[in-house]
């Protein structure tokens, strides 16, 4: 395997007496393009916390980019190239669009008021700097028409694009997106899924939670599917919807 | 008598809105991104005040008094918040203001253990008021003036026109999501605590050139604060400012009618009145930091 992934490993999380997750363990290039699927309840929204690092697992293990990131917080692994966005789309509602990408670039030397009053020029240009490359993403992601609008006057399938911009920011390796085509119209679902299939044909991993097999099978090369906290199926998408066991969890397993 | 005297009031009434919108808008920014109301706000303006006087013994002027001051209140916040705040922070907001009001009774007990009781004056000459009109305008008053709408001014750009800006006001939107945006909390609380006891600072010194320096002047202070706070939607900058000019407008234009006893209590009425029939302050709903 190589060092360029994302592996968890015998990954449980009991919320009281229920046990979420019951030792998750799989890994995916941080490259590639792989999907998560799993009925309601079967703990992909804990996992990706977990993963993420917004909640600590009980027990088990994250590596990332040959790294083990168990133990470190998620602006840690943020700023190693892990970005995620939220199942309901969140978004600075207060700030502009524009500075919603801009308040997550990574390394402003504007963040240190020492640094502002010593080096102003160099502060200056590193806000050109990052003002460009935010309004190169608004861009690709055919918000620059909203740029200066508050990001809380934004539609839904707009603030699904908006947190895939603020992430682009952050330049990850690898953004996880949970349930990215949830609530968003079928015209647009194509839009996200062609600008998803070009950011990882620019090296952009993703792994994407999502409920609706059809539009995921389609996007995605590889899946994995997971059933009361653990790993139940992984492969190719055809395969893996084909697969008895998996239309069972779906079906009748659901507890 | 009659409209000058009305004037006048309501250029006092300005001067003391303009301190109230200071100590308004270090509660406001503290609320929006340490979620909780700090009454020891005006505490830390007392201390600030008294750093004033301290320099003062060694013949300094208006501006070694507002330097010394600020330094000193926001110093001390940032060491409140190193030693007592940012441990509470993951428990819930009561425990912080609990905390504050205990801070803030220590504060006040500590200063009067040192320096007692008695109100004192800065040490500054005193100058003949200028007429303008009916207006009788004291030099110190426009130094006043000045000096609160340069510090309003200050944070609101350090708000909007920085990086560090743009984080604060993201951590105040959305916490959770600034943490996926990469964004460490420390470094915005740090400078957001420095903002809030230098922000009390300039409150506290100015209202001792104002008026005079005691123990008690911080916590006096803080009441208003509140109110403009609350009355301004508490977390909304803007809304702070303007609810402080309201609250000192109300105060001193009601001093022929209820005198100067009680107009403290006026700010008050206000704000009990607006609980009632707007509870979520006047600002509601285009909150620059919520």
């Amino acid at each position: 395997m190589s060092t360029a992934e994302l592996a968890v490993t015998g990954v449980q999380k009991r919320f009281g007496g229920v046990t979420v997750l019951d030792g998750v363990e799989f890994s995916c290039p941080a490259d590639g393009l792989s999907g998560m699927i799993g009925p309601n309840g079967a703990g992909k929204s804990t996992l990706f916390a977990i993963i993420t690092g917004f909640q600590a697992g009980d027990e088990g293990r994250i590596r990332f980019a040959g790294r083990d990131v168990t133990g470190l917080s998620a602006v840690e692994r943020v700023h190693l190239g892990l970005g995620r966005t939220f199942q309901v789309p969140r978004e600075f509602g207060s700030l502009s669009v524009r500075e919603n990408l801009m308040a997550a670039a990574p390394g402003q030397s504007g963040e240190n008021l020492l640094a502002a009053f010593l080096h102003p020029g160099r502060v200056r240009a590193e806000e050109a700097a990052i003002r460009e490359r935010a309004d190169a993403w608004l861009a690709f992601l055919n918000l620059a028409q909203v740029a200066d609008t508050p990001a809380g006057r934004l539609s839904g399938g707009q603030r699904k694009l908006l947190e895939l911009g603020r992430v682009l920011m952050l330049e990850p390796k690898m953004i996880l997106l949970d349930e990215p085509f949830a609530g968003v119209n079928p015209v647009l679902i194509g839009e996200i899924a062609g600008r998803i299939r070009e950011l990882s044909a620019r090296g952009i991993g993703f792994l994407i939670v999502e409920h609706n097999l059809a539009a995921l099978a389609a996007l995605v090369n590889h899946m994995f599917v997971i059933d009361r906290g653990r790993l139940l199926a992984e492969g190719a998408p055809a395969a893996v919807l084909a697969d008895p066991a998996v239309r069972e969890a779906y079906m009748g397993g659901a507890a | 008598m009659g409209s000058a005297y009305l004037i006048n009031l309501a250029f006092n009434g300005v001067i003391l809105g303009l301190i109230v919108a200071l100590a308004a808008l270090s509660i406001t920014l503290v609320f929006g991104i340490a979620r909780f109301p700090n009454a020891a706000t005006g505490d830390v303006a007392t201390v600030g005040a008294f750093a004033g006087l301290a320099v003062t013994a060694t013949g300094g002027g208006t501006a070694a008094i507002l330097g010394f001051g600020v330094l000193t209140a926001a110093g001390l916040s940032l060491l409140f918040y190193l030693i007592l705040f940012r441990g509470l922070a993951d428990k819930p907001p009561v425990a912080s203001l609990i905390a504050s009001i205990g801070l803030a009774f220590f504060v006040r007990a500590v200063l009067t253990f040192f320096v007692g009781h008695n109100q004192q004056v800065y040490p500054l000459p005193i100058v003949r008021a200028v007429p303008f009109g009916p207006l009788r305008v004291q030099p110190t008053d426009l130094q006043v003036i000045a000096v609160a709408v340069l510090a309003l001014a200050a944070v609101f750009a350090l708000l909007h026109l920085t990086a560090i800006g743009r984080r604060m006001r993201a951590v105040a939107d959305n916490p959770d999501l600034a943490r996926a945006s990469g964004i460490a909390a420390t470094r915005v609380l740090v400078v957001m605590w420095l903002c809030a006891g230098a922000l009390a600072g300039v409150s506290g010194t100015l209202l001792g050139i104002k008026t005079v320096v005691s123990p008690e002047m911080g916590w006096d202070l803080l009441m208003p604060a509140f109110a403009a706070t609350i009355l301004g939607t508490i977390g909304n900058p803007v809304g702070a400012v303007l609810g402080g000019l309201l609250i000192g407008l109300a105060q001193e234009l009601s001093t022929p009618i209820v005198g100067f006893t009680y107009k403290i209590g006026v700010g008050f009425l206000v704000l009990l009145l607006m609980l009632l029939v707007r509870p979520q302050g006047l600002f509601a709903g285009n909150a620059l930091v919520r």
